[in-house]
């Protein structure tokens, strides 16, 4: 593994008929960090995390994930990385005919394990982790909250033991309290169970608070990468207006500055 | 106990797990000492594992590292697992039944409440002419009518042809050649072809218009277009009746025309009859009366048609499942009422349309 890289992107180009959406992308995830990934509406941050995972082609380009080339990976090696990784997508995709218990249980059962107590146990438990209850189980995906939904799909991401974390815009459309409860959530887990996580995500306090590194995707390329000071210190148009305003400012912890001063 | 080794989900689902799973039970709950310090990796699945051993309760002489603590605390700090209600297991195949009666009432009710809806907007309609949503009607008669020509022509034509061959063969026998043209005629004008087009249509069009609402349900853009002051039942339903109610009989004269000359191939082929001669006999062949009576069918099972389909559609609940079964329910039950409403059709017209 090139120094510890558990996922290498190299030269990731990426179009969708006419529209180029990345232009040459190299990104190495190391094991054991936090990245976070930002971009404006529509950047292809989405698209770089489908390309992660192999749910996606990218048009050119190299991507290597535990070490393993998965455009090229045979089906066994594929089927032994899918393993390894868990990933929220932006709306959760749950299974919207079972219910939540059965939601998180489904990599569980599609692995082989047979033992339905035991299962039903490490459902609990995987519920509990992400602030559930046991009866939240019982209920379907169409009654469940923005919030729920995220925090289900969480569980079901975490129902494998993964290594690697993949989150889509995880606290997006979560009030201010349940958006820092799932930082804090997915800060204990990275420290409890050694995961490496990339996450999508618009929110700077995120940002500050959980990610190690940041990567900025605009005009179809990462104009920066690197650690909250690193990133704001690049002049890029994106990154001031990003950074720079007074949310931006906030989260990085400088005094508000009177605007009008 | 000297527990050693990994304690994870990747070995849980082998083979290899059974002979650790029954000593694990054996001195799950024995008096000993646990000690799990030796253990390589432990997850939470692994720790579940060993937990329900225990029978969800520390035991008293424990040994972990530090981080392993954290496991077994949220594991602790579980609420117990509730039993399966027993009860409700053995009243099952009762509940089923009163399930299904109430679900009969509901399936009435909604339909009543769908026909009113209906009628309703029928009646707003005709006071805001305006609000007619032509654009709507025009879409599903392509999209209903114009576009199943191909099936429906391919499929008269094939019925036509096995009915005719069939008929020339017994009729050959006492010499009633003649009489083909009268047998197609009549019988594809007056049943056959009203039949054959909706049951195609029901099969066609019925699964789509099911689907189409069902999505809409689980995207939520039933509950969007209610939020913008638009009458689902004026904008979505309405338009698949009006759009079925006259894109069926058109399709029903394609569909007759394709039978009636598909007869004619046969005419020629096994009775020597010229097209001429089939063709100088078929207006008689077709009484008016019974040629309307085809059109009034075919309206009537288009209405149905679409009345059946957004009936099972709008009860779609937002899952994918529901919407695979409410799909197959609409397809079924709209062929069974074009069938039973046909038999109607039979009894009451029994007196119209015959030949002078
Ligand atoms: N399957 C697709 N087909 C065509 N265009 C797509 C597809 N997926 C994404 N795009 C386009 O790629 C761009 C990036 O999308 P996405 O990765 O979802 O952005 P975001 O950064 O908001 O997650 C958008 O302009 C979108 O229109
Ligand atoms: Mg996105």
């Amino acid at each position: 593994m090139t120094d510890g890289c558990l996922v290498e992107m190299r030269g990731i180009v990426t179009r969708f008929g006419e529209e180029t959406v990345h232009k040459g992308i190299d990104l190495c995830l190391q094991r054991g960090e936090v990245l976070g990934l930002v971009g404006g509406s529509g950047s292809g941050k989405t698209t770089l995390l489908r390309e992660m995972i192999g749910l996606l082609r990218p048009t050119a380009g190299e991507v290597r994930v535990f070490d393993i080339d998965i455009l090229t990976a045979s089906m066994r090696e594929l089927a032994g990385l899918r393993q390894r990784w868990g990933v929220l997508f932006q709306h959760g995709a749950l299974f919207s005919a079972l219910p939540v218990a059965d939601n998180v249980a489904f990599p569980l059962r599609e692995f082989g394990i047979r033992d339905e107590r035991l299962i039903r146990r490490i459902v609990d438990l995987k519920l509990s982790l992400v602030g559930l209850t046991p009866r939240d189980g019982r209920r379907m995906p169409a009654e469940l909250s923005g919030g729920m939904i995220k925090r289900v799909a969480l569980a079901r991401a975490l129902a494998m033991e993964p290594e690697l974390l993949l989150l889509d815009e995880p606290t997006s459309g979560l009030d201010p309290v349940a958006s820092e409860r799932f930082v804090e959530l997915i800060d204990s887990l990275r420290r409890d169970l050694a995961l490496t996580v990339a996450l999508v995500t618009h929110d700077l306090d995120t940002l500050a608070d959980l990610c190690d590194r940041i990567a900025v995707l605009a005009e179809h390329r990462l104009v920066a990468i690197g650690d909250l000071a690193e990133v704001r210190a690049v002049d890029h148009p994106f990154i001031r207006s990003y950074f720079h305003g007074t949310r931006g400012r906030r989260a990085a912890g400088e005094q508000p500055v009177a605007e009008h001063g | 106990m000297l527990l050693s080794g990994d304690f994870r989900l990747r070995h849980l689902a082998g083979r290899s797990m059974r002979g650790l799973r029954r000593q694990l039970r054996r001195y799950g709950t024995a008096d000993v000492q646990w000690d799990l310090r030796q253990v390589g990796r432990l997850d939470s699945a692994g720790a579940t594992l060993l937990w329900q051993a225990w029978a969800e309760r520390r035991p008293r002489a424990l040994v972990l590292r530090p981080e392993q603590e954290a496991l077994f605390e949220r594991l602790e700090q579980l609420p117990a697992p509730t039993a399966p209600r027993r009860a409700a297991q053995l009243a099952r195949p009762i509940i089923g039944v009163g399930e299904r009666i109430f679900g009969i009432g509901a399936d009435l009710r909604d339909w009543a409440w769908l026909v009113g809806r209906l009628l309703l907007d029928v009646l707003y309609l005709l006071v805001h002419p305006r609000q007619i949503p032509l654009k709507e009607i025009s879409a599903h008669l392509t999209k209903v009518g114009a576009r199943a020509l191909p099936i429906t022509g391919l499929v008269g034509l094939l019925i036509g042809v096995v009915l005719s061959y069939l008929s020339s063969r017994q009729l050959q026998q006492f010499g009633g050649e003649a009489f083909l043209v009268y047998l197609m005629g009549f019988g594809v004008t007056r049943e056959l072809g009203p039949l054959l087009a909706a049951i195609l249509v029901a099969g066609r069009s019925g699964s789509s218009m099911t689907a189409e609402l069902g999505v809409m349900r689980v995207t939520e853009e039933l509950d969007a277009l209610v939020a913008l002051g638009i009458s689902p039942t004026i904008r979505l339903v309405l338009p698949k009746v009006i759009g079925l109610a006259i894109a069926l009989p058109l399709l029903v004269v394609w569909t007759d025309a394709m039978a009636i000359l598909g007869g004619m191939l046969i005419a020629k082929a096994e009775l020597n009859m010229t097209f001429a001669q089939y063709l100088s006999d078929l207006p008689d062949a077709i009484p008016l009366g019974t040629f309307w009576m085809g059109m009034y069918k075919a309206a009537t099972f288009g209405m149905l048609i679409a009345m059946v389909a957004s009936h099972y559609g709008l009860r779609i609940e937002p899952n994918t499942e529901s919407l695979g079964r409410e799909t197959t329910n609409s397809v079924v039950a709209a062929i069974t009422i074009v069938i039973l409403a046909d038999a109607v059709f039979a009894i009451l017209l029994r007196d119209v349309g015959w030949y002078d």
